[in-house]
């Protein structure tokens, strides 16, 4: 369906895995991101610490095609949507209406990170279907931090996972990724202002690497 | 004090002033300043001090003495309050440095001593107090010890920067520095004096003692390896030399080294234990302290070093110096042996142990400039601006600043001379408002105007945080080595850690050590038996054969193309020359050798320009590039200190390459951007930029939430920089940092410029050609260069490993 993406199959269901650093769920019609972090520059910035703006209007942008694209009519947020309760400036607060005045039809399910910890008021304005620890659907379990579920599979964040390879004369470069494990998948963090943890490939477990335009699944 | 008294000093201790050291007093009284170069051990610091001592105390600080370590601070303390104290003088002397307790900084900032001896960080941090004019502003003589180390890096530019503001509150304040002797005196003069340097006077010290450079020359040529791994074959006579010698000190060029041949000595002479000891710069302050104090005490008979030991005070009982491995340049060969020979009568000497035949050339070489003094010259840094940003916020810090006059007086320093108006602007509005991208930057503000037009930090905390963060010395990203039972061994790359297999035990600290647990940055380790352990690889320890040296290496080959064989090591090596002049050709000195040779492998040419690793690095991948560009062909490159080697599975057409301008030195910059992979090393040189600008933290007090959202890769950093205000002056000094410094582009460029001039001589060898032996070795290492795009190289990597797995 979508070039340059990577498909799984995962307790019957297919997901798609996009170069943009989010998933689709086409049977549900939902798109799971984590890690957005919105108004981390401005944190900085009320630190002291000196970042540019820009940041996270292009990831909104980016949001928007995928959503566009995959024509998804629901967002699930696992996580991390906020960097700061100091990073929700004005400016922050007003990016996140404009976009959000664009897809006003959009369902977004809002389940919390440990970084989500803006002031209730402001948190109303965005008109977001919230969760506070988990929301489940089909086999799924969304959550913020991975985890093991009973039943079900869970889809969640927090970690930004990269991958690093490299050696035998080829540079070694890390590259964000998809995890999934025998019980739970995680997400590469969607936010470009945002690090990674390095993992490592284990036995059973199955990496997709985010190369540029392409998610390609690392063999080894 | 009078002259008279002095002397009488110097007679009770069997001692005589030395000529140069009236000549210092006498220009000192006469109100001048200077420079004191002289090896060390030669009385320099009394040069100095005495000079100051002539003059009563006062009730202020009168002398501030700028040590470049803190291990040297206690003993500068002691040699300058000897006289002190021994001639009953009024005065007060005390050090100032990180390892001070809190309780004493505080009472010297109340009551100040009369010197007062510091570090660079240590000074800066006393800039950032409100009351420091009140310090300094009765200062009359300032002291920056071994000026030579601090010369070109951006420790130096930090010491220019207080030196200029120093001289602002104390103008009849005069500079004295001393320093090793390098090739450009006059220069590091000049940086030291900045524009204040009308009356700057060089003093040379007395002349050290006769120095003998010499070699351990293998027994048998024959079986000489052509790259042995670290010289190991020559282990018996090393072990032969140092149980001749009292006291030695056996320097090698990296870490690894260093732990590799104390393992290697340690089962050599199981008799030494307790003994002998290691000693290098990620070891725990405490051992460290305990070995230069053992050696103080002479309680050692061998201890092996990196240049951790390159600096410091003399160790009376060290009668010998053994260098494993290339000396690299002839200034840190001399400096070595200088550590040797302080016994009265005795010479300084130290013996190289070559890896390979030719560093037998090496030290011919170094020996020969050495004797017709010729020296490495020490480069000054271009106006650094993220040391820059860090002072002006220094500056906030200590009672806010005027614009106009801190411009006035940065630009003083011969750094900043020719910082222009925009490049200033630009930092004030980086630690100001945020980059000169007004719009990128909302809701920043770091400094402000107070009512008397001062700048001034904008809230507390950012002095606090400021305080815990300055300095331009940045620590690797390194994870502490401790024992479960709670002591620390030093600190190890996060790197080298990663690429341990569970289990594998690794050596360290001359322990062979097991990693039980990984938590918080801290590798929880026990020691282990067995025999074999990973030795550790540190970064950034790659250093290449200096620019002189090299010449003076290709000298030494011309010389033996003509058929003359002067010096031992020459002799020496003569069968290996003879037989590269059979196989091969001994290239003469206005030539580049280009050699031909196909293996099983593939197609190799070797390329000899003798100009060191850095060079070699940036010219390789450029020449592959070039090469590339001419024919499509997928390559390997390999760097050594003297030559590249370029590796294909096809026939590579090099001598159409240099007949269509290979070493042109035309579109130099552009084709080196398109060649390596210069926005991936400017990204990793960022990292020493974000520290000392104040983008990323070392330290943060207090609230750990507050340190967990502001937690941001220096590379991370550099992205956002780069996508969103390109014109951020810190990233184009990350670039112009990896041109200059890492791939040392205008000594390629000159390199090319010579190239392109030589005669170049083509042979096609039918066995590998002793030249070429330690380049083969070494292109395990190489890295290749190609233009395929990030995916390709993802599935070329897996194919290779899937096939190898097969």
């Amino acid at each position: 369906m979508d070039s340059g993406s990577a498909s799984i199959e995962i307790r019957g269901e297919q997901l798609l895995l996009l170069p943009e650093r989010a998933m689709y769920w086409p049977a549900a019609g939902m798109l799971p991101i984590a890690d957005m972090h919105c108004g981390k520059a401005a944190t900085f910035r009320a630190r002291h610490v000196p970042i540019p703006d820009g940041n996270m209007e292009a990831d909104l942008a980016i949001l928007s095609a995928v959503l566009e694209r995959t024509g998804a009519n629901s967002l699930a947020i696992l996580g991390d949507w906020i960097h700061a309760a100091v990073g929700c400036t004005k400016d922050v607060m007003q990016a996140i209406d404009k976009w959000r005045a664009q897809h006003a039809q959009l369902r977004i399910h809002w389940i919390h990170g440990n970084h989500d910890v803006a002031p209730a008021e402001l948190r109303s304005q965005f008109s977001f279907e919230e969760d506070a620890t988990a929301l489940d659907r089909g086999p799924f379990c969304l959550q913020h931090k991975p985890g093991v579920h009973q039943t079900l599979y869970t889809l969640a964040g927090h970690v930004h996972p990269k991958f690093a390879f490299g050696g035998h004369g080829i540079p070694r470069t890390h590259l964000p990724c998809f995890l999934f494990t025998s019980d739970c998948g995680i997400l590469p963090s969607f936010g470009s202002f945002t690090g990674g943890m390095t993992i490592k490939s284990k036995p059973k477990e199955r990496i997709f690497l985010v190369a540029g335009g392409n998610v390609l699944e690392w063999k080894c | 004090m009078t002259q008279a008294t002095l002397k009488h000093w110097f007679t009770k201790r069997g001692w005589k002033p030395f000529a140069f050291q009236k000549e210092v007093w006498r220009h000192y009284a006469a109100g001048r300043q200077g420079l004191i170069h002289a090896a060390t051990g030669t009385g320099k610091t009394y040069a100095a001090w005495m000079a100051a001592l002539q003059e009563p105390p006062g009730d202020k600080l009168r002398v501030l003495w700028i040590t470049p370590l803190r291990a040297l601070a206690a003993d500068t303390l002691e040699s300058l309050r000897a006289p002190v104290a021994d001639l009953q003088l009024e005065w007060r002397v005390e050090a100032r440095t990180g390892d001070t307790p809190t309780s004493i900084r505080q009472k010297q900032r109340r009551n100040m001593p009369h010197a007062l001896i510091t570090t660079p960080e240590s000074l800066s941090l006393l800039l950032s107090y409100d009351d420091a004019h009140a310090m300094f502003k009765g200062l009359r003589m300032v002291v920056v010890d071994e000026w030579h180390e601090q010369l070109g890096s951006k420790r130096g530019v930090q010491t220019e920067l207080a030196l200029a503001r120093l001289r602002s509150w104390a103008p009849s304040m005069c500079t004295w520095g001393l320093s090793a002797t390098i090739g450009n005196l006059d220069q590091a003069l000049q940086v030291l004096l900045g524009a204040n340097g009308a009356n700057g006077v060089i003093v040379e010290g007395k002349q050290p003692k006769r120095i003998q450079i010499d070699s351990l020359l293998p027994t048998h040529m024959d079986h000489f390896p052509w790259a042995g791994h670290l010289g190991a074959n020559l282990l018996p006579q090393v072990v032969a030399e140092l149980r001749q010698a009292k006291c030695s000190l056996v320097f090698t060029n990296t870490r690894s080294q260093a732990e590799a041949w104390y393992q290697m000595l340690l089962e050599a002479c199981p008799d030494w234990a307790g003994q002998m000891a290691l000693h290098h710069g990620s070891l725990s302050r405490e051992t460290r302290d305990w070995v230069e104090d053992n050696l103080r005490l002479g309680k050692m008979r061998c201890v092996v070093c990196t240049s951790s030991l390159d600096l410091g005070v003399d160790f009376a009982a060290v009668d010998r110096v053994l260098q494993i491995g290339s000396p690299k340049g002839v200034a840190r060969l001399l400096q070595r042996a200088g550590r040797s020979g302080h016994q009265p009568g005795s010479l300084s000497r130290a013996t190289c142990v070559p890896a390979h035949a030719f560093e037998l050339v090496e030290v011919c070489a170094a020996r020969e400039s050495i004797s017709k003094g010729f020296l490495e010259s020490r480069t000054p840094l271009q106006k650094p601006i993220d040391v820059l940003t860090q002072h002006m916020v220094t500056m906030a810090c200590g009672g806010g600043f005027e614009e106009a006059s801190l411009l006035q007086e940065v630009r003083t320093t011969h750094t900043y001379q020719q910082l222009t108006d925009d490049e200033w602007n630009w930092a004030l509005a980086f630690v100001s408002r945020g980059g000169a991208a007004l719009s990128a930057y909302p809701n920043f503000n770091k400094m402000t105007l107070d009512k008397d037009g001062k700048w001034v930090p904008s809230d507390a905390t950012i002095i606090r945080r400021h305080r815990m963060n300055i300095g331009t010395i940045t620590a690797d990203s390194s994870v502490r080595v401790q024992y479960l039972k709670g002591a620390i061994l030093g600190h190890i790359e996060e790197h080298f850690l990663a690429s341990l297999k569970q289990g594998q035990a690794f050596v360290f600290a001359g322990k062979l050590l097991e990693v039980i647990l990984i938590r918080d940055m801290t590798a929880w380790v026990k020691q282990t038996s067995g025999s074999k352990g990973a030795v550790p690889r540190w970064m950034g320890s790659r250093m290449p054969i200096s620019s002189l040296l090299s010449v003076a290496v290709r000298s030494k080959l011309n010389e033996a193309l003509l058929g003359q064989y002067r010096g031992v090591e020459m002799r020496a090596v003569r069968p290996i020359l003879e037989t590269q002049r059979q196989l091969s050709r001994i290239p003469a000195i206005d030539e580049l050798l280009i050699e031909k040779l196909v293996l099983r492998d593939g197609y190799h040419v070797f390329l000899y320009p003798f100009e060191g690793l850095l060079v070699h690095e940036g010219l390789a991948p450029l020449l592959a590039y070039r090469l590339s560009r001419l024919l499509p062909l997928s390559m390997t490159t390999t760097a050594t200190d003297y030559g590249i080697e370029l590796v294909s599975h096809d026939p590579i057409p090099i001598e159409q390459a240099v007949r269509s301008g290979l070493f042109s030195p035309d579109n130099l910059g552009q084709d080196i951007e398109a060649s390596v992979n210069a926005a991936e090393l400017a990204r990793r040189q960022f990292r020493e930029i974000a520290r000392i600008s104040g983008l990323t933290f070392q330290s943060y007090p207090g609230k750990s939430k507050t340190a967990r959202q502001l937690q941001a890769s220096a590379g991370l950093l550099y992205d956002v920089l780069v996508q969103f205000d390109p014109g951020n002056l810190l990233v184009t000094q990350a670039r112009t940092e990896v041109m200059e410094t890492h791939l040392e582009s205008s000594r390629l460029r000159s390199t090319l410029q010579r190239l392109s001039v030589s005669q170049i001589v083509y042979v096609n060898l039918q066995r590998g050609s002793p030249l070429s032996f330690p380049i083969l070795v070494d292109s395990i290492r190489g890295s290749a260069v190609s233009s395929e795009n990030l995916l390709e190289r993802v599935r070329k990597l897996q194919q290779r490993m899937e096939k190898a797995a097969s």
